[in-house]
């Protein structure tokens, strides 16, 4: 019953920070920031509770939560809180710089929260009709956000990012209307059409039925997760947004979109057989790396890097489930965390290049040691974390994928996961590093000490997990293992 | 068999005799719609009269193909109606000389004849009124082929009179793509001759012609069998699309004059139908531009693709 | 019975035909409401011959939201460039004909291949649902103007209303006015967009916005 409660609460705190950002006066909007705090007090409560038992299943299945929508909800309810913090920083800045109104920040700020409670929605959701209409949600609470700035380009992004993944939305849908139909067989005409019911019958649905569902669910919301050949919108939306945002778009939502993925992907394997839908998840993901890495190379523009930099580690984490293997999926789900963190805590680094230097383009950005050595720390840092250089979370779950597809004995596949992810090295760190140690004019300063601490929040946050996963953690990434199959 | 040969006899009596009527009860209606007093339906009699009194002239370079053309274009819808169930829902003698992909030909040549007359006359109108109508024909096609194979599909034949038959005792009479299938032939039938959307007979601007200016160099006799020619075209393919396509009740089904008399009743009847259907297009529509007519035929692909698509897959 | 719910479904399915090769602006948001309105009258003829009564919601909900409302707000925000000029189409229009007929055969092998347990409707009214969704979707794709873009969109998703009358009529009346508020807001955003758009470019021909490459 607390779960119950708890699930509730997890979903509502958002909403409420949406009605409070409409009352608060316009100077104290960083206050409903503290919203997003408790929702992740109550995040990790929940947690607590989920690592201990079986899956939470509430108001008659409407709401569900397991180890795999755990892992999701933690990473989104940290990666909110801190952006939620890291906004307060940066909306003041452009306040101060007279480059956004008053009442521009009151309604980002209520959009903001409106954009957590879609993607908290998305993983307590247990019916499966809701979950597809959170996840298409998050789409359209998040577009507004992405045409903050208003002139021509965000305009461009986020028209882009609405038409693509709303039609990725709609295909999806239909592979969920077909599984429902997949279950009609053993569950008769009418039925419960949420997560538990479905998993109870998930052996009996019919086979090509489900397969179907799934490919379309993949191509579908593979679209939202940014997965190639479907990912034009992701390098445009993830580059136009404010820098909290972008943070929140690449650490957390794209994790929801790929969670509606593995939600379909664990319902209709025990049906389908495995072989089928991983051969989908694998291909999908290697294009997606592929893709990623091509632009990654000679990429002028920092934020489209970290975008293209989005696309392959989403590619990496489909090919880590698909491979199957106990260690690749540990790999993949810790990935999804060590990932979330990471990407965010550049995002925020470079959201305080952006403040101070005007501009995305990395030719334009010199001597960041001497002008702002606290953020040339996060740079390097966090360019060293995601390219995937010990100690740091994304090595570990890198190896751990690499090894999983070693483990399963398909060595080209592995092979080729490892080559691709050295590949990638070079052409991230590189621009990090022109930028921090290059010598350039010495103007600005740091942008104030709440735009630093979330990102060392993150910071501290990736290395630690590069170098022990802390026992709650363990616990549930093992249980979000026994949702996926093997 | 005599009688089967007079009945066949009677039927093109009826097309000869019934296509000049159609084209003039349709001015008349137009005219009414439009609020003129307009002519008498019976005009149309009296101008091929007027012609026929007429002296012939050709142009001084004109070949033998342009003294020919007339009677094959007044010959190839005679030839067509002996295909089709003008009269009789049975066949009478020489019904199964070709099948609906062959009387398709026949109509067709009386157009080809008609374009190269209009060529070898070297007016630049009858050129441009020959390629456009080459334009209309050609893109037609697909849409005609797509008809016969779903008519084929549906009635498992491609003879007139076999498609007829079935139709006549299918139930229900009108699925969706029945009805597709009647909408996209009736589109085609007004493009092919020469009506609005397509093409405006009753134009005097050569240069939006596309019939009209085909027939300039023509005169006298030879203008009159053109003409006739035209209107019984229209004739025989709204017998097809009336007969064979949508309403096959009140045709002949034995050979008595009865009968006979009773299936030109209905024939009238239904004519007159469809002469008001096509007022009523005429009047709401205007024409589209000559780069439009892909387009217009485009759309009537679509309707018979969809149509094969529903009966071959949609069971 | 069977006969006027695949006569409606057929009008559906062209009406989708239109709005691929409409001209101009007003000319599709007509098709779509008109395409709505035949929708919603096949799920109130459904509830006629069922009696479940959340079809009659449903069939009610369709003509009322989708064939009034998000029409009117449509052409209230595409004021401006209703029946202007004519649209351009990104894809040619026998090529657009050809492969949205090929989208509606492959529609109809799906519907017939896929073991389905046809519920009020039978497996042809499935494929052209599916054939719908396809080709809203291909317009969204195949035109460059916003607002045929966004009624690609909903097209779609009528087309996928009609694949759930046709295989999931369980699915309950709750998600499908969840699907209508999505559907509503998405057409919120979308239609300030457009008028953003208009204000930017002077047209919602987004083929004016090409600045971000690479």
């Amino acid at each position: 019953m607390t779960g119950a409660a708890l699930m509730l609460c997890v979903v509502l705190l958002p909403a409420a920070g949406a009605a409070a950002s409409l009352v608060v006066p316009e100077r104290a909007m960083a206050v409903t920031a503290l919203l997003e705090v408790a929702v992740l007090g109550v995040a990790l409560a929940l947690l607590a509770l989920a690592v201990q038992g079986p899956a939470i299943d509430a108001f008659d299945h409407w709401l569900h939560l397991d180890g795999l929508s755990g892992v999701v909800l933690l990473v989104v309810a940290i990666v909110s809180v801190l952006a939620a913090v890291y906004s307060a920083a940066y909306m003041r800045h452009e306040l101060h710089e007279g480059i956004v109104r008053g009442s521009e920040v009151r309604r980002y700020f209520a959009v903001l929260h409106l954009f957590v409670f879609t993607m908290v929605a998305v993983t307590v959701a247990g019916n499966l009709g809701l979950l597809w209409t959170a996840i298409s949600a998050t789409t359209l609470a998040s577009a507004p956000l992405v045409h903050f700035y208003g002139s021509r380009e965000p305009l461009e992004a986020a028209w882009k990012y609405l038409v693509l993944t709303v039609a990725g939305s709609l295909i999806a849908l239909l592979g969920f209307l077909i599984l429902y139909q997949a279950g009609v067989g053993p569950l008769g005409p009418t039925y419960n059409f949420s997560v538990a019911v479905v998993a109870g019958a998930a052996a009996h649905l019919s086979p090509l039925l489900a397969g179907a569902a799934f490919l379309l669910v993949l191509v579908g919301f593979g679209t939202k997760a940014g997965l190639a050949p479907m990912h034009a919108w992701l390098p445009d939306a993830h580059s136009q947004a404010p820098s909290p945002v972008c943070a929140m778009l690449s650490g957390a939502e794209l994790n929801c979109a790929l969670l509606g993925i593995f939600r379909v992907y664990a319902l209709a394997a025990p049906a389908a057989g495995g072989a089928m839908l991983r051969t989908g998840l694998v291909v999908f993901g290697v294009a997606s790396m592929l893709v990623g890495i091509v632009f990654l190379i000679s990429q002028r523009d920092f934020k489209r890097l970290l975008a293209y930099s989005s696309i392959e580690q989403m590619g990496l984490i489909s090919l880590g489930v698909g491979l199957g293997t106990p260690v690749a999926l540990l790999g993949a789900l810790l990935l999804v965390v060590a990932h979330g963190l990471t990407k965010s805590l550049l995002f925020f680094a470079t959201g305080n290049l952006l403040l101070r230097f005007r501009t995305t383009a990395i030719g334009e950005v010199h001597g960041v040691i001497r002008t702002m050595p606290w953020t040339a720390i996060l740079l390097i840092g966090g360019a060293l974390a995601i390219a995937g250089a010990p100690p740091f979370g994304v090595f570990i779950a890198d190896l751990s994928i690499v090894s999983g597809a070693f483990a399963g004995h398909l060595w080209a596949l592995g092979a080729l996961t490892g080559v691709l992810m050295v590949t990638a090295f070079v052409p991230l760190v590189l621009p990090f590093h022109s930028m921090t140690f290059s010598p350039g004019a010495r103007t600005g300063g740091e942008v104030g000490a709440l735009a630093l601490a979330p990102a060392f929040a993150l910071l501290g946050a990736v290395l630690v997990l590069g170098v022990w996963v802390p026992g709650p953690l363990e616990q549930l990434l093992h249980s979000a293992m026994t949702v996926l199959p093997r | 068999m005599l009688a089967a040969a007079l009945g066949q006899c009677v039927a093109v009596a009826v097309v000869l005799l019934m296509s000049p009527l159609l084209k003039g009860t349709i001015d008349t209606l137009k005219a009414r719609v439009q609020s003129r007093r307009g002519p008498s339906p019976l005009q149309p009699y009296f101008d091929l009269a007027k012609l026929f009194r007429k002296q012939r002239s050709a142009p001084p370079d004109a070949s033998w193909v342009f003294r020919l053309a007339p009677h094959v274009a007044f010959a190839a819808p005679i030839a067509f109606a002996i295909l089709i169930p003008v009269l009789s829902a049975f066949p009478l003698s020489w019904a199964f000389m070709a099948d609906m992909v062959g009387s398709g030909f026949v109509i067709g040549i009386g157009g080809f004849f008609t374009n190269l007359a209009a060529m070898d006359g070297a007016s630049p109108y009858g050129g441009l009124g020959a390629s456009r109508s080459r334009l209309v024909s050609s893109l037609a096609e697909p849409t005609l082929i797509l008809i016969f194979f779903a008519v084929g599909f549906i009635s498992g034949g491609t003879v007139p009179f076999v498609v007829d038959n079935v139709l006549h005792t299918a139930s229900p009479l009108i699925t969706p793509s029945h009805a597709l299938i009647a909408a996209a032939f009736l589109m085609v039938v007004l493009a092919e001759a020469g009506r609005i959307p397509i093409d405006n007979p009753a134009t005097t601007q050569e240069l939006s012609m596309i019939e009209g200016s085909r027939l300039f160099e023509f005169s006298g006799p030879d203008q009159a069998l053109m003409e006739w020619g035209g209107w019984m075209k229209l004739f025989v393919l709204l017998v097809v699309w009336l007969n064979v396509l949508i309403w096959p009740q009140g045709l002949a089904t034995q050979l008595t004059v009865g009968a006979f008399a009773i299936a030109i009743g209905t024939l009238a009847a239904k004519m007159l139908g469809a002469a008001v259907l096509i007022v009523g297009i005429e009047s709401a529509l205007a024409k589209i531009r000559i780069l439009r007519v892909p387009e217009y035929l485009g759309g009537t692909f679509v309707l018979s693709f969809l149509s094969v698509v529903l009966f071959s897959l949609g069971r | 019975m069977d006969l006027i719910a695949t006569t409606l479904a057929t009008l559906v399915l062209l009406s989708a035909f239109w709005l691929l090769i409409a001209r101009r602006v007003g000319a599709t948001v007509n098709g779509y409401a008109a395409q709505s309105i035949v929708l919603g009258g096949l799920a109130i003829a459904l509830f006629a011959g069922s009696g479940q009564t959340d079809l009659l919601a449903l069939g009610l909900l369709a003509i009322l939201i989708k064939g009034l409302l998000i029409p009117a707000v449509i052409e209230r925000q595409a004021r401006p460039v209703y029946g202007l000029r004519e649209l351009q189409y990104q894809v040619g229009f026998p090529t657009a004909l050809l492969l949205g007929a090929g989208l509606t055969l492959i529609a109809f092998v799906a519907a017939g291949r896929l073991p389905f347990h046809p519920g009020l409707l039978s497996e042809p009214v499935l494929g052209m649902a599916i054939a719908v969704t396809l080709l809203g979707l291909f317009t969204t794709m195949a035109r460059r103007d916003a607002v045929v873009q966004l009624t690609g969109l909903l097209a779609a998703e009528n087309g996928l209303i009609l694949v759930g009358l046709v295989i999931s009529s369980g699915l309950g009346l709750l998600i499908e006015l969840s699907l209508f508020l999505d559907v509503l807001i998405g057409v919120a955003v979308m239609s300030f967009l457009i008028t953003r758009i208009h204000e930017t470019v002077a047209s919602t021909d987004t083929s004016e916005l090409r600045r971000l490459r690479g």
